[in-house]
């Protein structure tokens, strides 16, 4: 008798414990910002999307800028 | 009896949130997370504040190109034509003021660039450490994986913090403190 009450006892235990492992696992996932799965696609999307080449088309931006200025203050009548 | 099964709940409880606040693989993984936005906001930094000052660099040596010009009488098409097209004085007018442009862009050009290369060595690093979190994850938990862990951790941190000296150098750079 004992014996079976001592194993029920136990077996509550091991579920109250799971139980509680499993509320903590859901609660620590639902204070994540983003998911190992996201931050991983998140980095691969990155790597994938670089091109090197955003400071030529700044400096090819600026090259425009440079003769536009120039030709506004040469044709600029005021002394 | 039931307020020691209360009490023993709240220890189990305690246990529990200790083990999961603690577990190595979690805390790798916020890293990485906190370390892609700080690298994503380093790069839109450089990669705004490099447009901004070579549109300054060009904008404030137009006007200064173009003013030169008009005081020597040059026609103000002479503004947009390359330096080889033209006479004296008005060829060593835009000639010096290409040089002048060049430089300055060049600079600034090389050192966006050694921002970006070490901006873009961050991400690498973080997918090395995302990678090892899963297949720890997945079970396959080799001996040593917590010192391996914290190896890969360390390296990424280390890969942004050089991301960051290399952002402070590009910023001396643009405001005419220093750049080689």
């Amino acid at each position: 008798m004992n014996i079976a009450m001592a194993a029920q006892i136990i077996s509550w235990g091991v579920k109250a414990v799971k139980a509680i492992w499993d509320v903590v696992q859901a609660a620590m996932q639902a204070s994540d910002t983003v998911t190992l799965e996201q931050l991983k696609e998140n980095v691969k999307k990155i790597l994938d999307e670089r091109h090197d080449d955003w400071v030529k088309k700044i400096r090819e931006e600026a090259d425009k800028a440079l003769l536009e200025a120039a030709a506004k203050a040469a044709e600029d009548k005021t002394p | 009896m039931y307020r020691n099964l209360l009490a023993a709940s709240l220890l189990l409880l305690c246990a529990a949130l200790l083990v999961a606040c603690s577990d190595p693989a979690r805390i790798a993984r916020r890293e990485c997370d906190r370390l892609t936005k700080l690298t994503q906001a380093t790069e839109v930094n450089v990669k705004r504040e490099t447009r901004a000052v070579m549109l300054d660099v060009a904008k404030t040596e137009g006007k200064r190109r173009g003013e030169e010009l008009k005081a020597q009488g040059c026609l103000s098409a002479m503004a947009t034509q390359p330096s080889t097209a033209l006479e004296d004085p008005c060829k060593g007018i835009v000639a010096a003021s290409e040089k002048r442009y060049k430089e300055r862009q060049d600079k600034v050009e090389a050192a966006a660039k050694k921002a970006d290369a070490a901006i873009y060595a961050v991400y690498p690093a973080i997918a090395v450490v995302l990678d090892l979190i899963e297949t720890i994850q997945a079970g396959a938990k080799a001996s040593g994986w917590q010192a391996k862990l914290t190896a890969v951790v360390a390296k990424a941190a280390q890969t942004y913090a050089d991301c960051v000296a290399a952002y402070d150098a590009f910023k001396k750079v643009i405001t005419g403190g220093g750049g080689k």
